[in-house]
């Protein structure tokens, strides 16, 4: 029962990421990965994780600590710190759900250290809901070569038998505009997407951007998650929704997407009557958020059912979709 | 005048300590290392309540780099200790009675091995059925946590008939209120130097709030004299009452003399939560009745607090809190009892506004709940019933007259935001009273400010409160005051108190005190405070009581030191002392006409050179007490008002402060920064203790186990304006000078934003910290059949 420390353990540097899986796989139980360590220190000390007797430590390795945008992609290294992504300006442009999240977990001194790969090592990061709704990729390196895994599937093997000493190079998110040119080819985007032909007959000839990020904790700031919600898609300039992610996390609740509520508002108007009150029941019947003692299980659905039609909410007033403010 | 660095001129200075503490320059004792010196490490038990069988210490004594294990068999003198009662273990013998409880302590040469000491110990527990709660220890079959029973202490105030009073109340408010498990996180967790000197002394280096305390305390835990005990205590990286009791001292103390090594002590975060002190969680019900002007006629109280496993303060906070539940108002009958119980919680004691803080809270509440049943403006329901400045307190004991009452309630009456609340306010039918008999009559303020700009699930509200604060320990309780004045060899000035500086501006506030006092340059003074063989006893730096005593001490200390000094100067100058006065750096010549002459005739070290006899001033004293015969009736009061707004996210339920405006009666202002400090940093903390924190225990153990879990508010909690008004007159005649303000901030916050989230949301709090689960709505726009457009 007592919390103390008995020995510390061997911190090694592998130059490249060949080097590192060997090693995990030499060491196997014995060894960890380790980024900035923010996460797994509070394990430690906690009693929560048992110190291994060897660290294996990424943060020496060249090309994982970059972001890179891609013709396709905005490509993000594993070790690249929640604060670099905070400030990067492809990330704001092309991941703006991630940057928010990058804001608001931990604290500055934290956000330093830890890497985004840490964060969505933990699988229940407050990245993971912004990343669902980014539709990201996770690229691993399993000693061979790099696989990429959809985050949701990854997400959704949990507990499963998967190749502990695998890798997580890379995060890979489809640019936002991409996704909708690659899926109507008369769509241009440039910021706001402009379409022509059919495809402007059916989403409107201006497409703007649905996205919001909210995280609830007990606190302002530096502060655990209790409900983080995230939700992305298009609107087009008659009002219509298309692409609509909704994920939804925090505390020690996995984070996963909202599917069924995902479909209330997928090629619905957004002015149309009853919506929001589709999509409170459907996000309230559809998350199954953990309860503790400091927040219930109940409390969590209700805020996030809240935080997400909000946010539609408030983007329908921003797009000149809804009423004036006023106060009820 | 608001009180703020423009408005405080040349008063506004830069504290002598603050240059170190933050750029991080100055050592704390818990940053003491000597050549040699062995980690001291505590075993504490795993259960809440369990018998000891057995305690083997044998493989431990064995592991490398040992140098010695101590059980309760190697106590030299007393295995207890309290500052009240001796009632806690220092080293457990036959029973833990919370997780906290010590078994073992351990002295080795690094921390890794006192570590594998501490895991070769075997203690052989058997587990006893866990009073977690107040019910469970009263409970009839309940087994007695002490031979005396698990009460640790009852109190009472009774005056009239409150039974037949409520028969004839128009109303009638019954609530109950439950107040948080709060810790006091001080940045600098509890620790120490213990270093046995070669003539056979001890030297203590360890943070504490009064070291004469710990060294009576250690002298009989160690069997030594007090005076072979040297205790340094200051500086302290925070306490807020949380140190005045021992914590590392007995086992740091015991390993230094038993192995002949320094030892260090210093507990992790961990250890510190487990182990530590918090405020008492109580729990409050009141029954109050008005009549149908809005009378105060009846109040009853039932307080119930849970104070764990031992003695320390409980008793005395509790009497704090019977004392301070009736609060500034008059009425015609009282009923109080008040209840302390031990269990398997963890220590509850001492901490800043000692009970005043829950008292308050649920106080408070009645008078908000009581105004909207009569459909009254809150604040002009407090007026009516208003104690008037020559009524007794409230046990009836005479106290010292001052016009706080009335003075605090016309600064918040007429402050920006208490104006701003009534200019904003539209009153709706409440349906919150309960009428004895009658309708409801009862009206709700309704925030109609400027939320047309905002989101329509953000609600604001306006708030207020009420505190009377006593401060010094109060009758019957010994409350020592004194300090010296001496000019030292090499020509400074020396103040010397027994008071301790753990953060609150204790240094700088007698630094100021000394400047003003006798014209002196900072660089004239040196203060020494917290080392027990160099300062006189001054009491405790507590209770709000230190700057009061300062002043008292410095006022009884002014003639003598300063005739002794200019005395002396006036034989060396052939002048009579009566021309002479003291200024910067020495002594000045007076002119014929009075006034005074620019020219410096004798430096300070140079009277200190030519002069033989020690140039010096003392001072004994106590706190002054009522004439009166109720053990803990405070004398001095101080008083405040505080109006808050806040901004309720009804998405979320979670609130925010968003202005803050307090005003305090307690005399003149000794250091506007100190005092300022005092009252924001208070209010920090009462913010705390609202919103986010509590130590949340569940069967005995600590859920809330560190600073991941329990969240002290941050900078990104402190949004908006804090004006701070003071209120420095006293009435004329007036000799008890500037009254205690280290506690009345962290009070009256807590009511106060009850009372705005009642007028944002409608709802009423009673329970801390607001759990944002009552205050969640669903948005007006996620209702059925309301589209976004509508």
């Amino acid at each position: 029962m007592q919390e103390y420390r008995t020995s510390s353990p061997a911190v090694w540097y592998p130059n490249d990421i060949a080097e590192a899986w060997r090693m995990k796989e030499m060491f196997a139980a014995d060894g960890q990965y380790i980024a900035g360590g923010t996460l797994l220190r509070t394990w430690w000390e906690s009693g929560t994780a048992v110190q291994p007797r060897h660290l294996i430590s990424l943060n020496r390795i060249p090309g994982l600590s970059d972001i890179t945008l891609h013709e396709q992609y905005l490509i993000i290294g594993s070790q690249t710190s929640l604060s670099e992504i905070r400030y990067n300006i492809a990330a704001a442009l092309h991941a703006p759900l991630l940057v928010e999240a990058c804001k608001v977990i931990a604290a500055p001194p934290v956000r330093n250290l830890a890497t985004i790969g840490g964060n969505i090592s933990s699988r229940v990061g407050d990245s993971l809901p912004a990343l669902l709704a980014h539709h990201a990729d996770l690229l691993w390196f399993n000693g061979s070569q790099t696989e990429a895994v959809p985050l949701e599937i990854w997400l959704a093997e949990a507990g499963t038998d998967t190749d502990a000493a695998a890798l997580l190079t890379h995060i890979r998110i489809p640019l936002l505009d991409v996704r909708l040119e690659s899926a109507e080819p008369d769509c241009v985007c440039e910021g706001e997407c402009t379409c022509r032909g059919e495809a402007a007959a059916s989403l409107g000839t201006r497409i703007k951007r649905l996205s919001a990020y909210d995280k609830v904790g007990r606190r302002e700031i530096f502060t655990p998650s209790v409900v983080t919600t995230s939700v992305s898609g298009q609107v087009s300039d008659g009002g219509r929704l298309a692409n609509i992610r909704i994920a939804a996390g925090g505390g020690q609740t996995p984070p996963s997407r909202l599917r069924n509520s995902e479909a209330v508002l997928e090629g619905r108007m957004l002015g149309d009557a009853g919506l929001l009150f589709a999509l409170y029941e459907a996000v309230y019947t559809e998350f199954e958020p953990v309860g503790d003692v400091f927040a219930g299980a109940e409390y969590r659905r209700l805020t996030a059912a809240g935080l997400l039609s909000a946010a539609v909410w408030k983007s329908a007033k921003e797009m000149g979709w809804g009423e004036e403010l006023t106060c009820c | 005048m608001l009180l703020n660095r423009k408005n405080s001129g040349e008063r506004w200075r830069i504290r002598p300590d603050g240059p170190g503490k933050v750029t991080g320059a100055m050592e704390y004792l818990t940053d003491m290392a000597l050549p040699g010196m062995l980690v001291g490490l505590v075993l504490r038990s795993p259960y809440p309540h369990a018998a000891i069988r057995s305690i083997h210490v044998d493989q431990a004594r064995k592991q490398p780099g040992v140098r010695a294990v101590l059980t309760h068999a190697d106590m030299p003198g007393l295995n207890a200790y309290g500052i009240a009662i001796q009632d806690q273990p220092v080293l457990c013998h036959d029973r833990v009675r919370y997780v906290g409880d010590a078994v073992a302590a351990v002295a080795a040469e690094t921390l890794e091995q006192a570590e594998r000491a501490l895991a070769a110990i075997e203690v052989d527990y058997e587990q006893l059925p866990v009073l977690d709660s107040p019910a469970k220890a009263l409970a009839e079959d309940a087994d007695l946590l002490h031979p005396h029973g698990n009460v640790l202490h009852r109190n009472a105030y009774k005056t009239g008939d409150v039974e037949q009073a409520f028969a004839n109340c128009a109303h009638i408010v019954e609530e109950t209120y439950c107040t948080p498990r709060q810790m006091h996180t001080y940045m600098e967790t509890e620790g120490g130097l213990f270093v046995p000197e070669t003539d056979g002394r001890l030297t203590v280096y360890a943070p504490t709030q009064h070291g004469f305390m710990d060294r009576l305390q250690l002298s009989r835990i160690l069997a030594m004299p007090q005076g072979d005990i040297r205790v340094v205590s200051s500086p302290i990286g925070g306490s807020f009452g949380g140190k005045d009791e021992l914590n590392i001292q007995p086992y740091g103390a015991l390993l230094a003399m038993k192995t002949g090594y320094p030892v260090r002590i210093h507990n992790s975060r961990w250890e510190s939560v487990r182990a530590g002190l918090k405020r008492h969680p109580m729990v409050i019900t009141m029954r109050t009745g008005v009549d149908e002007e809005g009378h105060l006629i009846a109040h009853q109280v039932r307080v119930t607090a849970d104070t764990g496993p031992y003695a320390t303060l409980g008793a005395e906070v509790l009497n704090f809190a019977t004392e301070h539940v009736t609060g500034p108002y008059q009425y015609a009958n009282v009923d109080v009892e008040s209840l302390s119980v031990f269990t398997n919680n963890g220590m509850s004691g001492e901490f800043r506004g000692f009970g005043g803080n829950q008292a308050i809270f649920a106080l408070e509440g009645q008078m908000d709940r009581l105004a909207e049943c009569l459909g009254m403006d809150p604040w002009m329901f407090r007026r009516l019933n208003l104690r008037a400045a020559d009524d007794p307190g409230p046990f009836g004991q005479p106290i010292v007259r001052t016009d706080g009452a009335e003075q605090v309630w016309r600064a918040l009456h007429d402050s920006r935001l208490w104006r701003e609340r009534q200019a904003a306010i539209e009153r709706k039918p409440s349906i919150a009273c309960m009428p004895t008999g009658n309708p409801p009559t009862g009206l709700r303020d309704c925030y109609q400010g400027n939320s047309e700009s905002k989101l329509p699930w953000l609600k604001e509200g306006i708030g207020a409160a009420y505190v009377m604060h006593g401060a010094g320990l109060g009758v019957g309780i010994p409350d020592p005051a004194g300090g010296r004045l001496q000019l030292a060899q090499d020509g400074r000035i020396e103040a010397l108190f027994g008071y301790e500086e753990f953060g609150q501006g204790l240094i700088a506030t007698l630094e100021l005190m000394l400047i003003e006092t006798f014209g002196l340059a900072a660089e004239d003074i040196r203060i020494r405070i917290g080392d027990t063989d160099v300062v006189p006893d001054s009491g405790s730096s507590t209770a709000s009581r230190a700057t009061s005593m300062m002043w008292k001490a410095v006022q009884n200390m002014r003639m003598p030191f300063m005739s002794a000094l200019l005395e002396a100067a006036g034989r060396l100058l052939h002048r009579n002392p009566g021309q002479l006065h003291m200024g910067r750096g020495g002594i000045y010549g007076r002119a014929d006409h009075g006034g005074a002459e620019q020219k410096l005739l004798l430096p300070y070290r140079a009277l200190a050179a030519a002069t033989e006899e020690p140039l010096t001033a003392e001072t004994r004293f106590s706190y002054p007490v009522s004439p009166v015969d109720r053990v803990g009736a405070h004398f001095l009061y101080t008083y405040a008002a505080v109006a808050v707004k806040v901004e309720v996210n009804t998405l979320t339920g979670r609130v925010r402060v968003i202005d803050q405006f307090h005003t305090v009666a307690a005399g003149p202002v000794m250091n506007p920064q100190g005092y300022l400090g005092q009252i924001e940093g208070g209010s920090s903390m009462a913010l705390g203790f609202t919103l986010t924190e509590d130590a949340i225990m569940s069967g005995g153990h600590y859920v809330t186990r560190n600073l991941d879990t329990y969240l002290v508010p941050t900078i990104a909690e402190q949004t908006g304006q804090v004006d701070v008004l003071p209120i420095e007159d006293l009435p004329p005649g007036d000799s008890h000078g500037p009254r205690g303000i280290g506690e009345i901030g962290s009070v009256g916050l807590a009511p106060a934003i009850a009372a705005a989230v009642r007028q944002a949301v409608g709802k009423w709090v009673c329970k801390l910290p607001i759990d944002p689960a009552e205050l969640q709505e669903r948005p007006y726009f996620t209702q059925k059949a309301v589209a976004v457009h509508e």
